[in-house]
């Protein structure tokens, strides 16, 4: 009896114990097994590629679509010979055979290399809101640039989201009809894909010079005149160097530049400029950040004497939810350039997913940084720090008051130990207590304040920001 | 000892009027179940039969949208290219007589003419591939969507309605609807199919 026991908690520990390596091999292809099982995405011409993280984004964007439209949006490539209208029309109504919009409310891209062709397939229930002129507008407009890049994941996935954008204007308009049957009778449009067929006017437009004396609200201005124009010059002197790359290699739309004139114009008249204690650079936002979330801040940094639009950065940092409000990327809020920009959200906390928000408590008038340091020694120095406290102990950090600028600019925490200060030359390893806090009141602001810190006492993470 | 027997109940006398009262429940079960039968297909053939009449409506509504929209792009064309005088006239004379058709609610010919339209269409469409500025204007290309869209639901609906036929002549085909339509009125609907005489002779007449 008890053998029999034994063997069968041996065989069901085995079992789940596979069972879980399955189940974690599992989640790492999850987002592109599930879509390709529920057929959210059937990629038989091997276009949109593998990369997991745009699978999980672009699955996770589907669920958001029929979450909050209850709309069915499917992507199927295909090799096909037949005719992509007819095509469309028949894999469009056999797959909503099982579809997951409960009125009826479904769109169908196919995709076709072979025959160099598209083809977005609306259904009845939502012809109203995507006619073929639009459709046709946003394929041409929004999706085939990118095809024409190579770029055939991020078009599926730019159409997915001017489909929610639609969507979204529709239903503040009310344009929805009442729940129908779930089917196609022909509504959409198609158009050429062009996949890999460049477009010599993609990166053209009529260059756009700045002065030396010109505030950033000025290169903003003529940013706007820019986005208006449709202006795609990638070398345009109100960008920053970096910038230039970044358009060089980025495809952009001119559904892009419309959908930045709409965000911006609105805000223009709320925004204040915050200059940045270095001189170097600005920050145009709308203040306060928690009540303007839709109004995104735009970064400037002086090169060659004259201001110019970090866009690089912006597009490294900042992240757009469904409903156009901003927030930060937590992981690359505080690297390499965004420690420049940081200072324009003192005062401001950091949720888990990078939107600001005010916090209650305030930290200390009198206090420069905004943090509380405890002690710590080594346990060999046990002796010594009775004798010398000043030399052995050192700083832990136990407090950081949210939104003060030891979090906001450093990304300080608490349970942080510090264990070096400063860079090159002046670098002080195993920084003491003392020699800490004289190297954060002494560091001048505008300057590089740069704290190593190990976590449990074993991870090592160099934290860097500009000095308040 | 005297046995003492029991005359029972005469049945047999009962046997006849019960046995009469079965035979006319069983007529009647038989013949409310023919009837809810006859009924029921009945009502079957004339759901289908209204689905063929809402699927030929829908093709009549997609020729005349496409009409609808034809001016627009004439217009839109004339704009840039007043010259191609002998194409305007054809789309013009070929949409009058679909309009035409459509209000006598021919559809076979209405459908024809379509399709002559269609060719004249692609004829003003491929007049715009020699006008760059034309070409690349925002409103030809929408239009031109939307005939391409109306010209695509023409060609499903078509499909629909021949699969609506199709449903409908099998039901009238098969048991019992063989039996009920004649007694109802109820006769087979045709197919569409291209019909190419037809289409010929509307060319040589334009």
């Amino acid at each position: 009896m008890i053998r029999t026991l034994l063997i069968a908690t041996v065989f069901l520990l085995l079992s789940v114990g596979c069972g879980k390596n399955d189940s974690q091999d599992e989640n790492r292809a999850d987002a592109q097994k599930v879509m390709q099982k529920t057929k959210i995405l059937i990629d038989d011409a091997a276009l949109l590629g593998e990369d997991p993280k745009f699978m999980k984004a672009f699955y996770e964007f589907n669920r958001e679509l029929l979450r909050r439209y209850d709309i069915d949006f499917r992507v199927v490539t295909t090799l096909s010979e037949e005719g992509i209208d007819l095509q469309a029309n028949r894999l469009f109504n056999r797959l909503q055979q099982k579809s997951r919009s409960h009125s009826g409310k479904a769109l169908l891209l196919l995709i076709n290399p072979l025959q160099d062709k598209v083809r977005l397939e609306v259904s009845q229930a939502l012809e109203p809101i995507y006619t073929d002129a639009f459709v046709s507008y946003l394929e041409r407009k929004g999706m085939i640039p990118y095809f024409r890049d190579n770029k055939v994941a991020n078009g599926a996935f730019m159409m997915m989201e001017l489909i929610h954008d639609r969507a979204n204007d529709a239903q503040t308009g009310k344009e929805f009809v009442p729940p129908m049957d779930s089917r196609s009778i022909g509504g959409g449009a198609k158009s050429a894909a062009k996949i890999g067929e460049a477009d010599p006017q993609a990166k053209k437009g009529a260059p756009i010079d700045v002065g030396s004396g010109e505030s950033p609200e000025k290169v903003l201005r003529k940013y706007l005149q820019a986005l208006e124009t449709h202006n795609r010059n990638p070398d345009l002197e109100i960008y920053t160097k970096a910038t230039r790359d970044f358009f060089r290699k980025h495809t952009v739309t001119t559904i892009n530049q419309d959908n930045e004139v709409r965000f911006l114009s609105p805000c223009l008249p709320k925004q204040t400029t915050l200059y940045g204690e270095d001189g170097e650079h600005a920050v145009i936002a709308a203040l306060p950040y928690d009540k303007q979330r839709t109004c995104s801040p735009y970064f400037f940094k002086k090169e060659e004497g004259k201001w110019r639009l970090d866009i690089a950065t912006m597009a490294r940092m900042l992240r757009f939810n469904t409903q156009m409000a901003f927030h930060f990327d937590p992981r690359e809020r505080l690297r390499g350039e965004g420690i420049y920009y940081a200072y324009a959200f003192d005062g401001y906390a950091f949720d888990a997913n990078g939107y600001p928000y005010t916090p209650r408590e305030k930290m200390p008038d009198d206090a420069r940084w905004g943090f509380r340091c405890g002690t710590w020694f080594y346990p060999k120095d046990r002796e010594n720090v009775k004798r010398e406290p000043k030399k052995y102990y050192r700083c832990g950090i136990v407090k950081v008051w949210r939104g003060s600028p030891a979090e906001v600019r450093l990304g300080l925490r608490p349970g942080d130990y510090i264990y070096g200060v400063g860079q090159g030359a002046a670098r002080i390893d195993n920084a003491t207590y003392v020699q800490f806090m004289d190297y954060m009141k002494q560091v001048p602001s505008g300057a590089r304040a740069v704290v190593t810190v190990r976590v449990n006492h074993r991870e090592e993470i160099v934290r860097r920001g500009i000095a308040p | 000892m005297e046995e003492k027997i029991e005359v029972g109940y005469d049945w047999q006398e009962e046997k006849g009027p019960r046995k009469g009262l079965y035979a006319l429940v069983t007529v009647l079960i038989s013949v409310i179940l023919i009837f809810g039968g006859a009924l029921w297909s009945y009502n079957s053939l004339v759901s289908l039969s209204e689905e063929v009449s809402a699927a030929r409506a829908q093709i009549e509504s997609n020729i005349q949208r496409k009409a609808d929209l034809l001016p627009n792009l004439v217009r839109t064309v004339k704009a840039y290219a007043r010259h191609e005088k002998k194409v305007f006239g054809e789309i013009a004379a070929l949409r009058s007589r679909t309009l035409d058709n459509l209000r006598q609610h021919d559809l076979k010919n209405a459908v024809a003419l379509n399709k002559a339209l269609d060719g004249a269409t692609l004829r003003l469409l491929a007049v715009a591939e020699n006008y760059p500025d034309l070409k690349s204007s925002e409103q030809f290309r929408e239009l031109q969507a939307q005939i391409e869209g109306a010209e695509n639901r023409i060609n499903i609906t078509r499909m629909n309605y021949n699969e609506a036929v199709r449903a409908y002549n099998a039901a009238l085909r098969r048991i019992p609807g063989r039996w009920i339509a004649p007694l109802t009125g109820l006769k087979p609907a045709p197919y569409f199919q291209a019909d190419e005489q037809a289409q010929k002779a509307m060319k040589l007449e334009i």
